[in-house]
């Protein structure tokens, strides 16, 4: 037994919102209550996956040599891009990839391009 | 939608302000001593930089569904968006009238607001019949012969709009070399930060592979599933113009093209509902000319990239106050949707 995990619990105020105050509302607020309850799952999906993604992003800063904190890493790695101080190789490509499907499984797991990209890459 | 709260005493005073106005217009003109009433005034939506209205005109016994777009009550000009370059409202009014002068379904352009008429700064034209919502078009049974011919219309329509004379064009259209966007976008990536490694290899790209022989002419911009009303036989008006400019005519057929827009439905590259063949057929039928495959992809890419930045930018009007809204935090986290539509976009091509 433990507790409520924090994705559990925004995962059922999302669907509350979704089930019964998009329903009962109209107009604007029916549409925001739509935004609201899609924000929520984010959050959840966040929650979740977060610590895979950070862990993307840490063996992506020993892999370049890049000494920086995991958010900072994909910065770090855009600006090098930037100047062309990196080379675009399978290894760079590969961790953009795992990276972006990483986001995608977080932001919105039903677009279409991230379906094909599965398809593609995993 | 309607953002805020409108006092019916407003909507009282503008809809008489608006029944003035539209006294001076050339179609009352053509009916002297008419009576001119404005009824339904009701707002549809509106951020930081734009309001649009519904309304009905009551002019003698006609009577006649209007649209009004406007800046935000107060304002003069547009404010946050300078990343998309949008046009001044008359501006967009003067495109509009040429558009539909050459050919292109359009609105029709009733009164530009002059400030005298203490409406603020816009216009008003004629509110069309169709569907503009992208599911429903990609759905609906009663558009299912619509699907089969809308990409061939959009290539033809599209080939109008580029035939437009430059020489007619309103002065105030963006003029600017693909070099010179590119920057642009560059400038948008820094003062965001340049978090994102994708968008930033996208742009790399976009600079290394420029099309040659690019041809000069009026760019819709935002043409896109979504921004045209739609009825059982395709096309009745091509809306939102105010994202036009001079530029590379193969720019607004990649646009069509961008996955973002395709709605779901990935294996229909044309908004969805049709594929490439159909759309540069139709092209080809009007101009003669067939733009390069590569080309298309070209600008497809970009504006998957451009997609990116507007999320971005538009997040960044919410942290910066100008626009609070809920929408406008949650559209950040549609970056990763111009990221992946990249990689695809670059996968074999790098």
């Amino acid at each position: 037994m433990s507790e409520t995990k924090a994705s559990e619990l925004v995962m059922a105020i999302s669907d509350f919102l979704r089930d019964r105050i998009v329903p009962a509302v109209e107009g604007f607020n029916a549409y925001n209550a739509r935004v609201a309850a899609n924000g929520l799952k984010i959050v959840a999906r966040e929650l979740d996956l977060k610590p895979e993604l950070e862990a993307l992003d840490e063996q992506a800063g020993k892999t370049f040599g890049i000494n920086a904190q995991a958010d900072e890493i994909a910065m770090q790695l855009s600006l090098l891009i930037k100047d062309g101080a990196i080379e675009i190789d399978d290894t760079l490509l590969h961790y953009l990839r795992q990276r972006t499907l990483k986001r995608m499984e977080i932001d919105n797991p039903k677009y279409s391009g991230y379906r094909e990209a599965l398809k593609r890459w995993q | 939608m309607s953002n805020g709260v409108i006092m019916t005493t407003d909507i009282d005073e503008m809809s008489e302000l608006l029944a003035l106005a539209l006294q001076r217009s050339d179609r009352a003109e053509a009916c002297i001593g008419q009576a001119s009433r404005v009824d339904k005034l009701k707002r549809l939506s509106g951020g930081a930089n734009m309001e649009t209205w519904a309304l009905d005109w009551q002019l003698g016994e006609q009577r006649i569904p209007l649209i009004l777009r406007r800046l935000p009550s107060g304002k003069s000009e547009s404010a946050g968006l300078d990343v998309f370059g949008q046009l001044e409202l008359p501006t967009e009014a003067k495109l509009v009238q040429l558009a539909g002068q050459h050919g292109v379904a359009v609105a029709d352009v009733v009164l530009v607001l002059s400030p005298e008429q203490d409406l603020g700064v816009g216009y008003l034209m004629t509110r069309e019949q169709g569907e503009a919502l992208p599911k429903r078009i990609l759905k609906d049974e009663k558009f299912a012969l619509a699907r089969q011919k809308l990409a061939g219309q959009c290539g033809e329509i599209l080939a109008r709009i580029h035939q437009l004379p430059l020489d007619d064009l309103p002065s105030g259209l963006s003029d600017r070399t693909v070099d010179q966007r590119l920057e642009g976008m560059q400038a948008s990536l820094d003062r965001y930060g340049n978090s994102s490694p994708v968008l930033q290899l996208g742009l790399n790209w976009l600079r290394e592979h420029q099309p040659g022989n690019s041809r000069r002419c009026l760019v819709h911009g935002d043409f896109r599933n979504g921004n045209l009303l739609v009825d059982e036989n395709g096309v009745t008006a091509v809306l939102d113009w105010e994202l036009a400019h001079i530029g590379d005519p193969v720019e607004d057929l990649g646009y069509i093209c961008a996955n973002v827009w395709r709605f779901g439905n990935i294996d229909k590259p044309v908004g969805g509902f049709g594929d490439y063949r159909q759309l540069l057929d139709g092209y080809e039928s009007v101009t003669g000319y067939r733009p390069d495959m590569e080309a298309v992809i070209y600008w497809e890419a970009y504006a998957a990239l451009s997609w990116g930045l507007v999320c971005q930018s538009m997040l960044e009007m919410y942290r910066n106050g100008l626009d609070r809204s809920m929408e406008r935090a949650a559209i950040g986290r549609r970056m990763s949707e111009a990221e992946i539509d990249l990689l695809l976009l670059l996968d074999g091509r790098l």
